[in-house]
């Protein structure tokens, strides 16, 4: 049986409960959080199975600092129950629509920052660098 | 320095002052003196991106600028979108450059509704030509639809999207959509597909500054920037003098003829101060009503194309449906600025921005005010596209899912309002009757003979499709004719 680090508790969105609660209490999110939080949408929405062992995390060690006084991202915290298909039907529609905004532009950003374009298929989706060029279209075909 | 006579004097460089000059070029003897006077700065490309921006305050070219600080609008209207500078719009155009459709030019006689242009697309066709090969079209020449043409595009069309391309399969009214960005490298850098063409990283896309410099740098011309023009002086029914404000000197220069393309803004007011007011004057100032949808497909991608826009659905840009409401466009957005990629699995690139732009008529309700204190800026009032446009857009909304039947639609989002097409228009009518329109077909006011008003303000309407390839063309045309060689 494996051992449960905080990290893999937040990233199984168990612990993203705990996280928004305690976030709400306090007003503020530390920066591990947040991590955990973005690497939780990269590894929900991708799937563990399409990504390379640690790229969500470290896509999310370079991202959090870009996104942690994003209004947005704090809003997805405190409503971070979401990945949890339980909670997720008790949101209001509203809240959805603004969580999954902000899940799609990380999504965005993180397939951007991969080698998601380009790969072999069923190679598995590893983290690059992170892309800051505006619009940069690399699944373009100029020919 | 603006000093003396001119042969010429040229006032704005956006499209239609620059391919009117450029026309006359090929007339005017070498002796020949054109004065082009030019309200904002002159940005170089790379200066552009440095600032991100395409213009600059004249005053301080280190500041830039944007269009509200040249109008007023009333609370709660729409905004307006302009570029003040040399090259004027061809700065931030975006490089869309479909032709209109030929019954956008005989709106009242097909379909009772507007006003016809004074010119029929078989007029503007051998002009449309040149216009596409002097800006470096690329189209696909093999597909046209409606928009007959007698020479092939200069460029071959860009790849479409993966689901732009399905459509052109199966869809006859799915088209290549004409682009001013190359295609292939042959006369600028090759386009990259960066999507951010107001500001084109790579200089891809064709500007006054990289696909004019022979007019830009003929020795005839005399080029003033930050040069405010105010207005016309006349005499016996004749331009003689212009009057411009530069650094805060009030100043004039003298012409034989004169070519007003400022702006659909600026237009009307200059000829407002000449005292030239006329009932259509300033009345009537229109734009396209648009919004974005995005389109979620099952099985094709919406962002793999190889430009910023690859593809045009034509289905509803003509029809009887226009004697009830507006013709509208569809345009395949080749991003996903406005949404991001998708979050299912398999299915991240299934993504479609699609732009739906309704056509507009002009309205008596919409008109520039222009105050009597010549300091004071033109005031914009615009309270509705009219209910032609908006229940055009809706039915074009609505008809969404029927463009995608059959090719595994999965979701068709809210639409979202486009603030601004950027395409000012219908401010100095063009058309036959002097009592309803301010020039003639050959741009020339009807009052006064030797000035030419160019650009999209001559616009008898608004179409759907983008209005800067036939300001360029028209202008072709009128400059020919003004030397009698049209």
């Amino acid at each position: 049986m494996g051992r449960t680090t905080r990290r893999s508790f937040l990233t199984n969105g168990i612990g993203l409960v705990a996280a928004a609660a305690a976030a709400g209490v306090a007003g503020r999110y530390a920066l591990t959080d947040i991590e955990a939080i973005l690497e939780a949408i990269v590894r929900h929405h991708v799937g563990d199975d399409a990504l390379a062992r640690g790229a969500a995390a470290a896509f999310a060690r370079d991202y959090a600092p870009m996104t942690a006084s994003n209004w947005k991202l704090r809003s997805a915290v405190a409503s971070g129950l979401y990945l949890l298909p339980l909670f997720r039907g008790a949101l209001p529609a509203g809240d959805l629509a603004r969580i999954e905004r902000y899940d799609r532009r990380v999504v965005t950003d993180f397939l951007l920052s991969s080698s998601y374009d380009g790969r072999e298929s069923g190679d598995p989706i590893d983290y690059l660098a992170l892309e800051t060029a505006p619009l940069c279209n690399p699944f373009a075909r100029l020919r | 320095m603006i000093r003396g006579s001119y042969d010429l004097v040229v006032v704005g460089s956006g499209f239609g002052s620059l391919f009117y000059l450029r026309e006359c070029l090929g007339h005017l003897p070498r002796t020949a003196r054109v004065a082009l006077l030019e309200r904002g700065a002159y940005l170089p490309h790379a200066r552009q991106l440095a600032l991100r921006s395409n213009s600059a305050d004249p005053e301080d070219p280190d500041r830039p600028t944007s269009a509200d600080r040249y109008y007023r609008r009333l609370e709660g209207e729409k905004p307006w979108n302009f570029t003040i500078g040399l090259g004027g719009g061809t700065l931030c155009w975006w490089g869309q450059a479909p032709r209109l459709h030929p019954s956008d030019f005989g709106m009242r006689r097909l379909y009772g509704r507007g006003e016809d242009w004074p010119i029929s697309y078989d007029d503007l066709e051998p002009h449309y030509c040149a216009a596409e090969e002097i800006i470096g079209i690329a189209g696909d020449s093999d597909r046209v639809g409606p928009f007959r043409r007698s020479r092939p595009y200069p460029l071959p069309a860009f790849r479409g999207s993966g689901i732009d391309m399905a459509l052109r399969e199966r869809d006859p009214m799915q088209l290549a959509l004409p682009a001013a960005r190359d295609s292939i490298g042959a006369l600028r850098a090759q386009c990259c597909a960066h999507g951010e063409c107001r500001l084109c990283p790579q200089d891809a896309k064709f500007t006054a500054l990289n696909g004019l410099p022979a007019v830009l740098e003929d020795a005839r011309i005399s080029i003033l920037t930050g040069a405010n023009v105010l207005a016309l002086e006349l005499e016996a029914g004749h331009a003689r003098r212009v009057v411009f404000e530069r650094r805060g000197r009030r100043q004039t220069v003298s012409g034989d003829h004169v070519v007003l393309g400022a702006n659909a803004i600026c237009n009307p007011a200059i000829l407002q101060r000449s005292g030239l007011g006329h009932p259509e004057l300033g009345r009537g100032i229109a734009e396209q009503m648009g919004a974005n949808v995005e389109v979620q497909l099952a099985a094709h991608s919406g962002v793999d194309g190889g430009t910023a826009a690859t593809g045009q659905n034509i289905r509803l840009l003509d029809g009887a449906h226009r004697r009830a409401h507006a013709a509208a466009a569809y345009y395949f957005d080749n991003r996903w600025k406005h949404h991001g990629l998708r979050l299912e699995r398999g299915r991240h690139l299934n993504t479609l921005n699609l732009m739906v732009i309704a056509e507009a008529l002009r309205s008596e309700r919409n008109f520039v005010e222009v105050p009597e204190d010549w300091d004071a800026l033109p005031v914009i009032h615009h309270a509705t596209h009219g209910a032609y446009a908006e229940d055009g857009l809706r039915a074009a909304l609505r008809a969404v899912p029927e463009i995608f039947a059959g090719l595994g639609l999965e979701r068709v989002s809210e639409p979202v309002a486009r603030p601004s097409e950027a395409h000012v228009q219908c401010t100095t009518p063009a058309g036959t009757d002097p009592g309803r329109s301010i020039v003639d077909g050959d741009l020339l006011h009807h009052r006064v003979r030797n000035l030419s008003v160019v650009g999209t303000s001559v616009f008898p309407t608004a179409p759907a499709g983008n209005p800067s390839l036939t300001a360029a063309a028209w202008s072709l045309r009128a400059a020919r004719r003004l030397f009698g060689a049209g």
